[in-house]
C-alpha cells in the first residue's frame, strides 16, 4: 500500500508540470505584447521596459518560464497589478472565505443526498422515488447561478430571512457567519446534491442485488440494520471517488457562486482580476485551483484504499 | 444508410413511447426555431418580423420601463421598458450558436485527438492521455473563464473558451472505443486484405465511434450551455449588445428587489433548455445502447 501511494504521487509531478505549463502561457493568450497588455494602452517606453525587466518578459520564453516556476515554489507569486499588494496575502484573505464556503456546501449536499438516494433505491419505482428522480433531473439542469438569484429574491426579498449579500466569518460569529454562508452553500450543494443521491441511488441499487443482503436477510436482521451496516456502508466506497471528484465542481462553480452572493473568495477574486485586468492574479488562481484539485482527488483515491482492502494495487 | 434509418426509427419510436422525452425534443426544436427565426430577422429583415409580431428587442422606452408581467408585455419589460420575451426569444440565437459551435469543434478536436491516439497507441497515446488528465485538473469553468478573460471578448474566443477542456472527454471516449474496435475481427480483416490505415480508420473504426459521438454531444449540450449562460453572466459574453441569457440575468440580478420577472424568465429559458437537451440524451443513450438498462438494474 505505501508503495501505491508513493507511486501514485509520483503521478502528480507530470500533472503538475504540466497544469504549470498552461497556466503560465494563459497570460500568453492576450493579444499583443504581455508587457502592453498589463500596463494598458497608456503606458510610457519605460514603464513597458520596467515591467519586462520586473517580469523576465526580455528574456527567451524558456527561461521565463523557469524563474515563474522557481518563484512560485517559493510562494513568491509577484505582486497585483490592481492594488500593488502581494499576491500570497490577497489569497490568505480570500482563501478562507471559499474554503469555508466549500466546506458548507458539501456537508449539504452528502446530507440530502445521502439519505434520498438510499431511499430512492430501497424503495425503486416508488411514487417517492419517481419524485427523487424528477428533482435530481432538475438539479442536473439548474444553472446554479440562477438558482442562487432566485434564492435572494426568496429568502431575502420576500421572506427577509436571510441577509442578501456579504460574508462575516464563521470562525468569529458563528450564527451570523451561518446566516450569510447559508443561502450559497445551499445553493451550491443543491446542484451537487443531484449527483450525489444519482450516484448513491445507482450504487445501492446494485449492492441490494447482492448475495450476501439475501444472508443478511435470511439470517433474520432488521431491515433497518441491513441497509444502513451491510449496504450503505459498502456504496460508500465508490462514492468517495465521486465526492473527489465533486469536490472540483464545487470549486469551479463556486466561482460564480461567490459572484451572485458577493462572497469576498477566491472565484470571486479571479472574476474581479480578470476585469482589472489584473493578469499575474488570475494565472495564480487558476493554478491555485488546479493544484487544490489535484491534492483533493489523490487524498480521495489514498482513502479508498484504506476503505476497500480487496482491491490490490500494482 | 439502412443502419441510419434503423437508429432513427428506433429514435422516434422511443420518443413517441415517452411522452416526457417527446416535449422535450419538440421544446428543442422550437427553440432551434426561435433562433433561426431571429438570425434570419436580424440580418436580413432589420428586426421586421418580430417587431410585426411582438415587440423589437432593442427598442426602448421610459415610460414603460420595468413593467410587471401583463397582456400587454407578457413576460414584462426590462430596466430600459424592452420587451422581455423579445429579448428572450433573440437570446435563443446567441446561447444556441455558441453551443452548438463550442460542442462542435470540441466533437471535431476530440474524436481527431482520440482516434489518433487510440489507433497509433504507444508514445502519441501516453502523451495524448497525459494531456488529458492535466486539463481535467482544471475544475468547471475556472480555465473557461481565464481563457474567455485572456482573449477579451468575441464569439470566436467563448466558442474557444468552451471547447477548451471539453474537447478532452470526447477524446477520451473516442479512444476507448477505438482500442475496443481495433482488435476486432472486421478490422484485422480489412488490414489483412490489405486496407490503409486511413481507410480502416474512416470506414471501419469512425462509423462504429458515431453512436458514443452523438450521445455525448447531446449530453454536452446542456453543460456547454450552463457554461456559457455563466461566463455571459460575469459579463464575458460573446457580445454585450446582443441580448443573451445569460447576460440578461446579470441585469435582472441588479433588479432583483424590484423586478424579478427580469432574473426569472430568462433563467427559466436556460433551464428549460438544459433540460430538454438533459432529456434527449438519456433517451439517445437508451437506443443505443440498449444493454445500459439492464446494467442500470431496472
Amino acid at each position: 500500500m505505501a508503495r501505491y501511494i508513493v507511486g501514485r504521487c509520483l503521478q502528480l509531478v507530470p500533472t503538475l508540470l504540466g497544469i504549470s505549463i498552461i497556466c503560465f502561457f494563459l497570460i500568453r493568450l492576450v493579444p499583443g505584447d504581455p508587457a502592453l497588455a498589463i500596463l494598458g494602452i497608456s503606458a510610457t517606453p519605460d514603464d513597458i521596459e520596467y515591467i519586462r525587466e520586473l517580469y523576465g518578459l526580455d528574456k527567451p520564453v524558456f527561461i521565463q518560464y523557469i524563474i515563474w516556476v522557481k518563484k512560485v515554489l517559493c510562494l513568491d507569486f509577484g505582486k497585483s497589478i490592481y492594488s500593488n499588494e502581494d499576491i500570497s496575502g490577497i489569497l490568505i484573505s480570500r482563501v478562507p472565505v471559499s474554503f469555508q464556503l466549500a466546506l458548507l456546501s458539501m456537508f449539504i449536499s452528502l446530507s440530502i443526498s445521502m439519505p434520498a438516494g438510499i431511499i430512492s433505491a430501497v424503495k425503486r419505482n416508488s411514487f417517492l422515488d419517481r419524485l427523487i428522480c424528477i428533482f435530481t433531473t432538475a438539479g442536473i439542469s439548474i444553472p446554479g447561478f440562477w438558482l442562487g438569484i432566485i434564492l435572494i429574491y426568496v429568502f431575502g426579498v420576500v421572506f427577509p430571512v436571510f441577509p442578501l449579500y456579504g460574508f462575516v466569518n464563521i470562525f468569529s460569529d458563528f450564527t451570523e457567519g451561518l446566516k450569510h454562508l447559508f443561502l450559497p452553500a445551499f445553493t451550491l450543494g443543491l446542484s451537487l446534491a443531484s449527483f450525489t443521491c444519482r450516484m448513491t441511488r445507482a450504487g445501492m441499487i446494485g449492492v441490494l442485488n447482492e448475495n450476501y443482503i439475501i444472508t443478511a436477510r435470511a439470517k433474520g436482521l432488521k431491515e433497518a440494520t441491513v441497509i444502513t451496516k451491510h449496504a450503505f456502508r459498502n456504496t460508500l466506497i465508490p462514492l468517495t471517488t465521486v465526492i473527489g471528484i465533486q469536490t472540483g465542481t464545487v470549486l469551479g462553480g463556486s466561482a460564480l457562486i461567490e459572484v451572485v452572493f458577493a462572497l469576498p473568495g477566491l472565484g470571486r477574486l479571479l472574476v474581479d482580476s480578470i476585469f482589472t485586468r489584473d493578469y499575474p492574479v488570475v494565472q495564480i488562481i487558476v493554478l491555485l485551483y488546479a493544484i487544490m484539485f489535484v491534492l483533493i482527488n489523490l487524498l480521495s483515491d489514498i482513502l479508498y484504499t484504506f476503505l476497500d482492502p480487496r482491491i490490490v494495487y500494482s | 444508410m439502412f443502419e441510419k434509418n434503423t437508429f432513427l426509427y428506433r429514435f422516434f419510436k422511443t420518443l413517441c413511447q415517452n411522452r416526457l422525452a417527446l416535449s422535450a425534443f419538440l421544446l428543442v426544436l422550437l427553440f432551434t426555431f426561435f433562433a433561426l427565426l431571429s438570425f434570419i430577422d436580424m440580418f436580413f429583415f432589420n428586426e421586421k418580423i418580430i417587431s410585426s409580431l411582438l415587440y423589437s428587442p432593442s427598442r426602448m422606452s421610459v415610460l414603460e420601463k420595468l413593467q410587471p408581467p401583463s397582456w400587454k408585455h407578457i413576460l414584462g419589460t426590462d430596466q430600459l421598458g424592452r420587451d422581455l420575451l423579445a429579448r428572450i426569444i433573440y437570446g435563443s440565437m446567441v446561447s444556441l450558436v455558441v453551443c452548438i459551435l463550442a460542442v462542435g469543434l470540441s466533437g471535431i478536436t476530440g474524436t481527431v485527438i482520440g482516434l489518433i491516439a487510440g489507433y497509433s497507441g504507444g508514445l502519441i497515446d501516453d502523451i495524448v492521455m497525459r494531456i488529458v488528465d492535466i486539463m481535467l485538473a482544471f475544475p468547471g469553468i475556472i480555465l473557461a473563464i481565464a481563457v474567455a478573460g485572456f482573449l477579451g471578448p468575441g464569439f470566436f474566443s467563448i466558442v474557444l473558451a468552451l471547447a477548451v477542456k471539453s474537447w478532452v472527454i470526447y477524446a477520451r471516449l473516442i479512444r476507448s472505443r477505438v482500442l475496443e474496435i481495433k482488435n476486432q475481427e472486421y478490422v484485422r480483416a480489412a488490414y489483412a486484405m490489405g486496407a490503409g490505415n486511413a481507410r480502416i480508420i474512416f470506414r471501419h473504426i469512425l462509423p462504429n465511434c458515431i453512436s458514443t459521438l452523438i450521445v455525448q454531444a447531446a449530453m454536452d449540450m446542456g453543460t456547454i450551455m450552463i457554461a456559457e449562460a455563466g461566463l455571459s453572466f460575469i459579463g464575458l459574453g460573446p457580445q454585450p449588445s446582443l441580448p443573451s441569457w445569460g447576460n440578461m440575468l446579470s441585469t435582472g440580478r441588479n433588479y432583483i428587489t424590484n423586478g424579478w420577472w427580469l432574473s426569472v424568465f430568462p433563467g427559466l429559458a436556460i433551464f428549460l433548455t438544459v433540460l430538454c437537451f438533459n432529456l434527449i440524451g438519456d433517451i439517445l443513450q437508451e437506443v443505443f445502447d440498449p444493454k445500459l438498462k439492464n446494467k442500470k438494474g431496472e
